[in-house]
This record gives structure tokens, sequence and C-alpha cells, in this order.
């Protein structure tokens, strides 16, 4: 049966819920068509499609959460079913004390048209670019080798009708086209590896924009500049500036993730983890009046937009650092009831068959005015990571690391030469507190976003200007 | 959930949609699973879940060249149509240079040692009973608050190739990981896998992380650098998991694997035997057959320290001039079930090996900073103990494990007795491990600057 965005079918589940006892209960029939076009080692290797239907029904019933989906999407006896099955479970452990705050309810629809559909593009060009992108990274540096390379073009189409028994019923339609690059280069002796990803939600034309023969040919030299150029780096404590690549990481995964409110309720303990911050939190300085950290899903285009999230709340910028300053965590229904606040549309479900939970959109640091220059011209000696290969942070978003893949010596605010492998390994409280400047020149980046058990991979942009920090430890490997 | 006739059925419906397309070959893999999930935090269950899903995995060849495709039951009607976008999307790329035909079945396949677990489907409420008893074993030990997840799958799998493969198989797996707070700082984790819901020992899970949660409080930081190292059966797991990833071949081609050209090569010490096992009875991934219907078998991946294999699929096979192993996957080789072979050494005696150094719980986030080098660093979390002749002294704080793994394999000491069978969605690799913990010499850990 051809997938039809038919409301017909989740109005069916959601008052088949309530008819079985469900106080609360949402439907969200949901389409994914994915198709990747692969090449590893110049050589395509496959073209996967994939078409994931089906439909997710979320109850809440005598203060139980329980969730079910099928994708027998179009057949009302299996939706009935797994109703059943979800509210028998969810009313068979009486340990619940949930409750959902009330939001205004919507009917709206949000169609975004890509410029060029991909669909109209052949195939054939699809591969020519991807080898020709092999090419260009194979012939970057004439004193190395990049003995393999991995390459991906993936288009998604994410369809959704949604319907609540508050009323609401929203209608979406959003393609998503990324692009994906790992490689590996040997020179000097020794050999680097290096991940690239973009995304955006669009068509073709983003891959045009992207400038993608020039992008894989300055990575490509870099990572072997830095295998020939690259010297130790200065160990101790000095001033250091980050790239935007990185400066958006430490967004999304030392003040996005730690603002989640169901981490800092405990809700993903068991693996995710919870948060160092506390409820009481809200309002307390943890940096200086240049840093302001906004998630905001509505930025047209961005790889996580979204205009209503999956519990049909609209959505809105949503200022988590304002002027160093806590000012908001990220909520769901869930979280904003145990909070006595509304919710502010943070709940995001990667797929039918996933619960909506806690997440981001696209996490960026506020750019300022400076310009790159003004930034280290102070700097005696320092470094400065444009980019990063390792990084991690653990479950409290407490204790963050990030090595440099191309970094800089600043020397009496200059970049000097390269250096390999700096690491920054560093507490949260004390990396916001030591951003003093931020620059003008804010990037995007695209990336998954993973979290929840089963796994929720979710499209998310990370972004921020260049920033100075002063007085950071900086380590060699 | 749709029986294997049916699922059989269903396949050879598919089939007859490639008719028109003359195809090369095709492999297609029909599974009907019925899933139900227990979440439990802050010693209550959060959400209970319950999928119901009937999915296709298609593989389409012609003239050296691969499409690959899935979909849901529902639109199994698009089957025709994706069958030949599939083919159209391929066609005008050049051909496969690794490419090797769908290979024929075998005379004779090693016998399922284990079947479907029926309670999955018929007594869901056994499985919030377990989460209940994880919740109160883990207070009765003192721990403060309680958060885990129990997954449990119940599926029958078929695969139909043009090569004239054509069977299926019932199974079930369930896991449960438990974690216990005494602050936040201050937590204990350990999880375990199983074929059935009787294979769970909730209690004794929940009474390690309790058990650790306590022995955590009260943590001091130390000074970052060498330490000889204990990984507990759950950090050893996360790690052995990097090993089942970067012997396959296929990681090994992509240059996302630290035993690029170790094959042969001492590994490890002689006391390190690894092997891959989906035939053992109560594990968490049987297969008698992997995605292109070879035999699966017990293989040995490291024995007495040396790198005997990498894993194959038909490509891997043909492009390294290499055996078969049985590990296809969908798209690429990997493990199914990585076994460890246990040494002879009491827990109490790994503590006694080490003198000064450390006891690690449990390692995630692993990321790499060159895949080739095995350089990493990982959060070790739920349990970092120091320890003194064979005695925990007390717990530290901020850590993290900074390392490669090809050094770890090569500094490690021994490896103990007891096992257990680990599995749960945050091991990188995805990759069930039953092993036993093991000691290591010179680990190397960094610390955070506050």
């Amino acid at each position: 049966m051809e997938f039809k965005l038919d409301e017909d079918l989740v109005r069916f589940a959601v008052d088949y819920a309530l008819s079985r006892g469900a106080k609360y209960a949402e439907a969200r029939l949901q389409r994914d068509a994915t198709k990747s076009y692969i090449i590893r080692n110049g050589i395509p290797e496959a073209v996967g499609i994939s078409e994931e239907v089906g439909i997710g029904i979320r109850v809440l019933v005598d203060g139980s959460l329980g969730f079910a989906s099928t994708d027998k999407w179009n057949d009302k006896e299996a939706i009935k079913s797994v109703i059943d099955d979800a509210i028998k479970i969810a009313k068979a452990h009486k340990l619940g004390d949930e409750t959902f705050t009330e939001e205004p309810s919507y009917i709206a629809k949000v169609f975004i048209e890509p410029k060029i559909n991909p669909e109209n593009i052949d195939s054939s060009e699809k591969f020519n670019l991807l080898m020709e992108l092999d090419k260009t990274i194979q012939t970057a540096h004439e004193k190395a080798k990049y003995p393999n390379r991995f390459m991906n073009i993936r288009e998604t189409l994410m369809q959704k009708i949604f319907a609540n028994s508050d009323g609401t019923l929203i209608v979406s339609a959003t393609p998503r086209i990324a692009f994906f690059v790992f490689f590996v280069a040997a020179a000097n002796g020794g050999f680097d590896t290096r991940f690239i990803e973009r995304g955006e939600a669009r068509g073709w034309e983003a891959i045009k924009d992207w400038k993608l023969e020039e992008l894989l040919k300055e990575e490509a030299q870099s990572l072997a500049r830095v295998l020939i150029e690259g010297k130790e780096p200065p160990e101790g404590v000095v001033d250091v500036v980050l790239g935007p690549e990185v400066s958006g990481l430490s967004a999304h995964e030392a003040v996005g993730h730690p603002y989640e409110a169901d981490r800092i309720l405990g809700r993903e303990g068991a693996q995710a983890g919870e948060s160092f911050v506390d409820p009481d939190m809200l309002g307390m300085k943890v940096g200086n009046e240049v840093l302001t950290v906004i998630d905001d899903p509505t930025i047209p285009n961005s790889y996580g937009f979204y205009l209503y999230d999956d519990e049909g709340v609209k959505a809105r910028p949503r200022f988590l650092i304002r002027n160093g300053v806590i000012t908001e965590f990220l909520h769901n229904r869930e979280t904003a009831a145990k909070f006595g606040v509304k919710s502010n549309a943070a709940a995001r479900a990667s797929a039918y068959d996933r619960e909506p939970i806690v997440r981001m959109a696209n996490t960026y640091i506020l750019p300022g005015d400076m310009t790159f220059d003004e930034l280290i011209e102070d700097i005696k000696l320092g470094v400065y990571i444009r980019t990063f290969g390792e990084w991690n942070i653990d479950d409290l978003r407490y204790n963050m690391r990030f090595v440099g893949k191309e970094a800089w010596l600043i020397e009496n605010g200059e970049l000097k030469h390269l250096v390999r492998n700096p690491i920054l390994e560093i507490t949260t409280p004390t990396f916001y507190k030591s951003i003093d400047a931020v620059d003008k020149n804010i990037e995007f980046y695209a990336a998954t976003c993973g979290k929840g058990d089963p796994g929720q991979g979710v499209p998310v942009f990370v972004g921020g200007p260049n920033v100075r920090l002063r007085n950071i430890r900086v380590l060699r490997r | 959930m749709l029986g294997i006739n049916e699922l059989l059925n269903l396949a050879e419906e598919a089939i007859k949609a490639f008719e028109k397309i003359k195809l090369d070959g095709y492999a297609v893999m029909v599974t009907s699973k019925l899933s139900r999930q227990v979440r439990f935090a802050a010693n209550k269950i959060s959400v209970t879940k319950t999928w119901d899903e009937t999915n296709f995995s298609i593989l389409v060849e012609k003239n050296k060249r691969i499409s690959a495709f899935s979909v849901g039951y529902a639109s199994r009607n698009l089957i025709p149509k994706m069958a030949q976008l599939a083919i159209k999307a391929i066609m005008k790329a050049p051909p496969r240079e690794d490419y090797a035909p769908l290979p024929e079945p075998a005379d004779k396949y090693p016998s399922i040692p284990a079947e479907m677990d029926k309670t999955l489907l018929d007594q869901p409420e056994k499985l919030l009973d377990l989460a209940k008893n994880a919740i109160d074993t883990g207070l009765q030990e003192g721990a403060k608050k309680i958060a885990g997840t129990i997954l449990a799958e119940a599926y029958n799998f078929v695969l139909v190739t043009s090569a004239g493969f054509r069977d299926g198989n019932s199974l079930s797996n369930v896991y449960l990981d438990v974690r216990a707070f005494m602050a936040k700082e201050a937590t204990g984790h350990a999880s375990i896998a199983s074929r059935t819901v009787s294979g769970i020992n909730a209690k004794e899970v929940a009474s390690i992380a309790a058990h650790d949660a306590k022995l955590s409080e009260n943590s001091k930081t130390i000074e970052p650098g060498k330490y000889n190292t204990v990984f507990t059966i759950d950090a050893t797991a996360s790690l052995m998991n990097l090993v089942g990833g970067a012997a396959s071949a296929y990681a090994v081609d992509a240059g996302f694997s630290f035993f690029i050209k170790k094959l042969g090569t001492q590994v490890g010490p002689e006391n390190l035997n690894v092997e891959d096992n989906p035939l053992d009875s109560n594990g968490y991934r049987i297969r008698n057959f992997d995605d292109e219907g070879v035999p699966t078998k017990r293989l040995r991946i490291i024995e007495n320290g040396v790198l005997k294999t990498y894993l194959h699929n038909r490509f891997t096979a043909k492009k390294f001039n290499a055996e078969h192993t049985g590990h296809a996957g969908w798209v690429f080789p990997h493990a199914w079930e990585l076994t460890v072979y246990p040494g002879d050494v009491a827990w109490e005696e790994l503590l006694e090996m080490i003198g000064r150094g450390l006891i690690v719980s449990n390692a995630t986030y692993i990321r790499f900073q060159n895949y080739i080098e095995g350089t990493f660093s990982a959060i070790i979390r739920d349990g970092v103990f120091y320890v003194e002749n064979g005695e925990i002294k007390h717990a530290v704080k901020g850590l993290r494990l900074s390392d490669s793994m090809p050094r770890i394999l090569q500094n490690i000491i021994a490896l103990g007795k007891d096992r257990r069978q680990v599995f749960h969605w945050w091991l990188e690799e995805g990759i069930p491990v039953i092993t036993p913990p093991m000691a290591v010499k010179e680990v190397g850990f960094t610390k955070a600057f506050a």
C-alpha cells in the first residue's frame, strides 16, 4: 500500500486508546524513506534503499506510561492489538505517577520543499561525484597517500502525521540530505584518520553549496600536513582558541545534554546517565557575559529542523545560557510537568518505533563581533584547535575531552606551525568560565546525536564561532 | 508474530517480483519480531514498550553490481518497484572489483542449539517481575536509587538466496542492565544477557551494581599516569567489543581497524584466546548460517595471543584471498558473539597480582583518535577503585582511560576464571561477549583540568 498522510489512522489509534482507559493518547504515523550511495576506496559498493513506515502510540494510563508500535500501520486490528498490549502492561506495573503538562492544541501542516529533488538527479551523477571526490582526496598532497577512503551520500524524506487526545493534528514532510566521508592519510611514516559530515534539511542544492571538492582537498591536505609538519604542542597552562567545529561540539555535549530535563531528573540514569546540573541551578552564572548558548529547532534548512515537536508542541528557540547565566532547560511534557513549567518542545523520536524523549535540535554558541585576528592578537603562547578527532564526556557531562586534529601553535598573536594531537581535558564549569571572547565567524556542522535505549539517532546541528579560553591546561599524547 | 512457513512464503512472493528484471542474484531475509522493554529509573518503572515488526531485507545483484533495500510488512507491495529502482540506481556505476557470487548452500549446517523462549510472548509480566526484583535487590543491598533496562526480543527469520539457500530459525534474547546510585558520582553497574528470561539473574547484577555504588562513596582523586588495572567483566566486555570490530575484514579494508597488517602476529599474551561462537545454547545471538547462507562455526580469532583470522564475507574473502568464515552480515562481515577464554585466576588473586593499581568497572563512550594506531580514550565510571596489596583502599574519581588497544592487549597479565554474558546497546560494536575479568599492566589514565 502506498503511504498516505491519512489522519484517519492516527485518530483511530488515539480514540481506541482512550476507549481502552488511557487518560492521554498520541499516535504518530511516520515514514522514513532513505537512499544511500556508498563508495569505498574509489569503487561504488552499493545503493541502499530503505522504507520504514509504521505507527507509534503512547498512552498514559493509571499514571503509567506505555509505548507501542507496529509496522502493520494500515491494519487496524494490528494497531488495536499493540495498544491493548501497551495498556495491559502499563496497568500491570501500578507504580506510575506520571502526568503531562497541558499545552495548546494545534492543527498545522509543515512541508519543506527541496529546490532540487534528489530523486530527479540520476544515480550516475551521484556516483560520478563521489568518484571525483575520491580522486580529489587521493591527489590532495604530493607527499601523502590516502590508502582508505569511504564516502556516502544519504537522502531521506521523513513524513509524519501526529494526533493526540488534546485535539492536535500536525502533518509534516522534511527532506534531508547528508554527506559523510572517512579517510586515512599516510605520510612521514605515520597514519592519521579523519571523519567529516555535512547535512541539512534541504534537497540536492545543498550538495552544491557545500563545495565538497574544495572541502575535501583542504581537509586531506590538512591531515597530511599535520603528519608531515606537526610538532609537539606546548604542554601546560596556555590560552586556547577553539574553532567552530570544536566550540559547537562543546555546546552540544556540555550544555545541551546536561540541560536535558530527563537527565536532570534521572530518567536516563540507566546508561546515558544523569547530569551534573541540578534544578536549582537555573539563574546561576556559569560564564562570562559573552557566552550565550541557544538550541533552536526553527533555523530554516538546519539538520535538526522542526516547527512542532513529537508531542505536538510548537517549537521556539531555547536560550540555555544567556550572557553567562543559565536561563532554561530542555523539556518535553513529562519533564515540564515535574518542573512545574511548560514544555519547550524538545520531544523528538527518531522513528515511528521510538518514544519521544527530550532532545536537542540545533545547539550553538552565539557569535560576537570580533575578528579571528583580534581573538588571537594578545595571545603570547597558545594553541588553536580547528578540528578534532577523539572526544568524549562523562555521563554527568562534567568531565570532557577533545583531541585536536588540525591544531596550531599560537605565538605572539600569530599562528606559527601545526601541532599534533593537543589534548584538552577539562571540567565543564572550568571550560565555560574560561571563555572570555568569541569571534563573529559562526559555522554549523551536521551531526547525529545518540541517546535513549534503544538508541535514537537524531539529526542535529552543532555550531559556534571561534572561542577563546584563557589559562587552560593542554596535554600531549 | 508470523511463523517460519509464513515468512518463507512471503520471501517467495517477493522473489517472484524479480523475474521481470532478470537478476544475477538475490538474497531475501524476512524477520518477524515481537520486542518488549521495561525501563526503570529512580526506583520505579518509567515506561514499558512493545514493538511488533515484520521486515524484509533484500539484496539484488546484476552484472557484479549490488543494491540493498529494506521495507516493512505493510509496504511489501512496493518490493517490485523498489527492486527496479535499486537495480536502476546501481547499473550506471562501474562493477565491483571484489564481486563474488552468493555462495552455494553447504552440505551440512551446525544444528541450532536452542529455540525461542515463548515466555517473552506469553508472559510479559515476568519482565516486570525482573525489573521489580532488580529494584528491590538494589535497595535492599543499600543503594539509594536504581535505574535500568530490560529488553527482550522473540523473533522468527528466514533467508532465501538465489544460490539455493532456504532456511529459517526461531530464537529469542533478553538483557538486563542495572545501574545503582548512592550519589551522582557514586554509582555501580552490571549487566547480563541470555537467550531466555530464566537465564537473567536480576539479583546477581543488581547486587554487583549496589555493592559498587556503595564502595564508590567518599571517592578521592589520585594522580593520573600508568596503573596496573583489573577490568571487571563488564569493562572487559566493552574493550573486547573493539577487538570484535577490528577483526572484521571490512574494518581492515576501510581503515577502521587496529589489526591492519597484524594477521599472524602476536597481538596479546599466550593466554589470550578470543573466539567467535554463535552456537552457544545460551548465546544472546545464536546463528547457524550467516546472511549469505554460509554455515557459521566456532572460530578462534585470537589463539594463544596470535591474531589468526579476519572475519569474512564473500567479498572480503575474495579481496583478501581468504576463506569465507561465515560472518556475512547484510552489508559487511561482523562477529556474532565473542567468547573470551577464562584463565584460572580468582578475583582476589587478580587484585593481588596488580600490587598497587586500579579496578575499572565500566568503560563507555570509547572514541578513537587514530583507528589504525588504536589510540583512544574512554569514560570510566560505576566503580573505579584504588587497590593495594589485593585490597580496595578507596574509590577514585575524575580519571579517564587513555591508552591504545594494541598496548592493552599486549599488556594483559591474567584472565579471571568467572565469566558472564554481557550485552547492552551501549557496547560500541553491538557484539554480545562472554568474558572473564582481566588484569592489565601499566594502563594509561588522564585527568581533567579543573
